[in-house]
């Protein structure tokens, strides 16, 4: 089974246009390595960050499960994907130059030439070869990748049908497009394009790749012991070699190049929903009354559809994941994860794995034994699962969507997790975050404004070590609308003569400030 | 006729009375405001105010002629985020002039307002809630009201329609 190594990598931000899904009359969002999405309830953040879940979960799952033959079949996606180049469609001239741009590439990377995570752009005879396999007419999105997709989104959402999903008095179709620009070509203007249409029960899936767009990839260990083996064709005299060195040259650009046109969506996702600290108190109870309801499941048919969305779903699941030995023998983020407990928690977070069924205990600083969560503080169960995911499931480069990270936290705590959220996002992680919470916000807006001050001045200021630049944060507010009835989102920014992120905030703190001021001045009218 | 605006529009040169209620960006209409009305810019050098002593930006003086109802309101305009400290000063600075000029057989509705662009930060409103942060007129204290730049100021005085 093959590993894509270069998986790992991925270059360039997306954005996500949304038309007419749940609540959310249109969006256009950027998904920024940090990216928070703020506004009233019922305005759609949620549906955005369950979409953006979903989305990674097909691409990272279906996509990269089919292509690189993670799933049981004859014949692998990439296989097939493979097959689609032909190399009597190359010339005599073009093959002679890919083979001098691999000889070239070896050489580099043998002198040593290439820094860590190179990325350079494929000869263009063998781009033109794959950029129709990636696109509507290939087999990466064609056929019943669409049917896929759309069975992820009823998952994630816990829906009978995505078209539960369109939004009342709609014209009956929602879209979603995802745009994937690649950040080192000199134009950001052709995106890699993906469009996902419900309507009613035919959803589309379509892709679209720029003609003329350079596809690069990063050449690592990997792709380099594919093109050596390439060239050790061509050393031998058959006459099948040059198709087969080709061939064999082609595997390896292909693995590369596709995580790079799929971009970000490539990793894995994890999605900690607004209800995790009641989860973590009764997963135990959750998961055996599931236990026991499976087996009378066929007694008791039900049409409400789910009984869980598929983010608890997957959230419960990954709980009791981790009381399995090969999740347990992974310590991916400790110097994160420490500082939560010391900085924030004041104690352990420990998983205990005794009885096969994972048990999640609080060790405050200084004490021999462990608390149960459920007499611990509600701060502690909040926090427990944010610990444990860093150390046990997420890894560097991989998505991570916590709703309402200020959930019992103090404002002074908020404000120590907000600046942790955004040292998540300097060791790789891309995070996203829905919030209600003024003191998250103006950490953010704090570590922002921090980015504009010389390293060497931001001496004793919280956060001096993980300011962000504004291109690493993006805020979106979810703003109500009445016509048409539903929301609209747009981007605000940390503006320093306004005095940080205008939110509607200010509002709600200048409408209970002039109450208090107009109670004041009747009591003074009055002779009080 | 409202003897309260005439009477300053008299003594108070010409050249000193705003049609606009505007500084830096920031904008507050006046359209349904009560009428007629006088808007002072305190910044005028005919006021005779000495540079280095604090001013509002604007000080309005109006009556509602079909209630009766007198209105003395300093303004305070700042397009970025208000500070306390600041808009108090500023403010009382405005009420001390109101007070030297205006009589006392008028009796006014008295309102500071504090109009602001930027973001109001809970710690400043907070400050403000404090008793020292309030503003003096004719032997009352009175507290500042906050309104967003652009917001007409007839927002900032509907609420006291009954206080005559």
């Amino acid at each position: 089974m093959r590993t894509p190594q270069n998986k790992q990598q991925v270059v360039g931000d997306y954005r996500l246009e949304v038309t007419d899904f749940g609540p959310i009359v249109r969006a256009s969002v950027d998904l920024r390595p940090l990216t928070v999405f703020i506004g009233p309830s019922n305005t759609g953040k949620s549906y955005l960050a369950i979409l953006i879940y979903a989305l990674q979960r097909f691409f990272n799952g279906t996509v990269f499960d089919a292509l690189f033959g993670r799933v049981a079949g004859p014949t692998s996606l990439y296989q097939f994907l493979s097959a689609g180049i032909e190399p009597s469609e190359l010339s005599e001239e073009d093959t002679e130059n890919l083979f001098d741009w691999i000889d070239q590439t070896i050489k580099k990377a043998g002198a040593k030439e290439f820094p860590k995570n190179f990325h350079t752009a494929l000869p263009e005879s063998i781009a033109a070869l794959i950029r129709p396999l990636l696109g509507d007419a290939g087999p990466l999105f064609h056929g019943p990748r669409e049917d896929l997709l759309d069975s992820e989104i009823e998952h994630c959402f816990g829906v009978n049908a995505t078209r539960q999903l369109i939004r009342h008095r709609s014209k009956a179709s929602a879209k979603v497009i995802l745009r994937h620009f690649v950040s080192d070509t000199p134009v950001r203007s052709e995106p890699f394009e993906y469009e996902f249409t419900l309507k009613g029960e035919s959803p589309t899936l379509n892709s679209s790749i720029p003609p003329t767009i350079p596809l690069q990839l990063e050449v690592n260990e990997n792709l380099l012991t594919k093109l050596k083996r390439a060239v050790s064709f061509l050393t031998l005299e058959e006459d099948i070699t040059r198709a087969t060195a080709i061939q064999s040259a082609t595997d390896g650009l292909l693995e590369a190049v596709v995580p790079y046109v799929v971009g970000p969506l490539a990793r894995r996702a994890y999605y900690l929903p607004a209800d995790r600290t009641g989860v973590m108190h009764i997963h135990q109870v959750v998961a055996s009354t599931l236990v026991q309801g499976a087996t009378t499941a066929r007694l008791r048919p039900s049409d409400d559809g789910p009984l869980l969305s598929g983010v608890l779903a997957d959230f419960l699941s990954q709980l009791i994941e981790m009381g399995s030995e090969q999740v347990l023998a992974r310590q991916n983020l400790s110097y994160l994860t420490e500082r939560l407990e010391k900085n924030i928690l004041g104690g352990a977070v420990r998983l205990e794995t005794e009885t096969g069924y994972p048990r999640f205990a609080y060790r405050p600083d200084g004490w021999k034994f462990d608390l149960p969560l459920t007499r611990a503080s509600s701060m502690v169960s909040e926090l427990v699962p944010v610990v444990l995911y860093l150390r046990y499931l997420v890894r560097p480069g991989d998505v991570l969507i916590i709703e309402e990270p200020e959930a019992h936290l103090h404002p002074a705590m908020q404000a120590v997790f907000a600046r942790e959220l955004a040292r998540l996002t300097h060791s790789g992680i891309r995070v996203v975050v829905t919030t209600h919470s003024e003191w998250l916000l103006d950490q953010f807006a704090n570590l922002v404004r921090l980015s504009t001050l010389p390293k060497d001045e931001r001496k004793g200021i919280p956060g001096a070590d993980v300011a962000l630049w504004p291109k690493q944060f993006g805020a979106w507010l979810f703003k109500p609308k009445q016509r048409p009835k539903g929301s609209v989102v747009e981007e605000i920014k940390v503006d320093p003569e306004a005095g940080g992120l205008l939110t509607d905030y200010g509002d709600i703190a200048e409408q209970l400030y002039n109450e208090w001021a107009e109670i004041g001045n009747r009591i003074t009218e009055s002779g009080g | 006729m409202c003897e309260l605006v005439e009477v300053l529009k008299r003594n108070i040169s010409s050249e000193c009375h705003a049609r606009r209620c505007t500084k830096e960006g920031c904008n507050v209409p006046l359209k349904d405001a009560p009428s007629p009305h006088l808007l002072i810019d305190m910044d005028c050098s005919a006021l005779e105010i000495p540079p280095d002593s604090g001013r509002c930006d604007f000080l309005f003086v109006g009556c509602e002629s079909t209630r009766g109802v007198g209105w003395v309101v300093p303004l305070e305009l700042k397009s970025g985020s208000p500070r306390a400290t600041e808009i108090v000063e500023q403010l009382r600075a405005g009420a001390q002039f109101a007070e030297i000029q205006i009589s006392t057989q008028h009796e006014p509705a008295f309102l500071p307002v504090a109009v602001y662009g930027g973001k109001l930060h809970r710690a400043e409103s907070d400050k403000l809630k404090k008793s020292q942060n309030k503003v003096s007129f004719r032997g009352k204290t009175y507290e500042i009201k906050l309104m967003r730049c652009n917001t007409p100021l007839k927002n900032a005085l509907s609420r006291k329609e009954n206080v005559k």
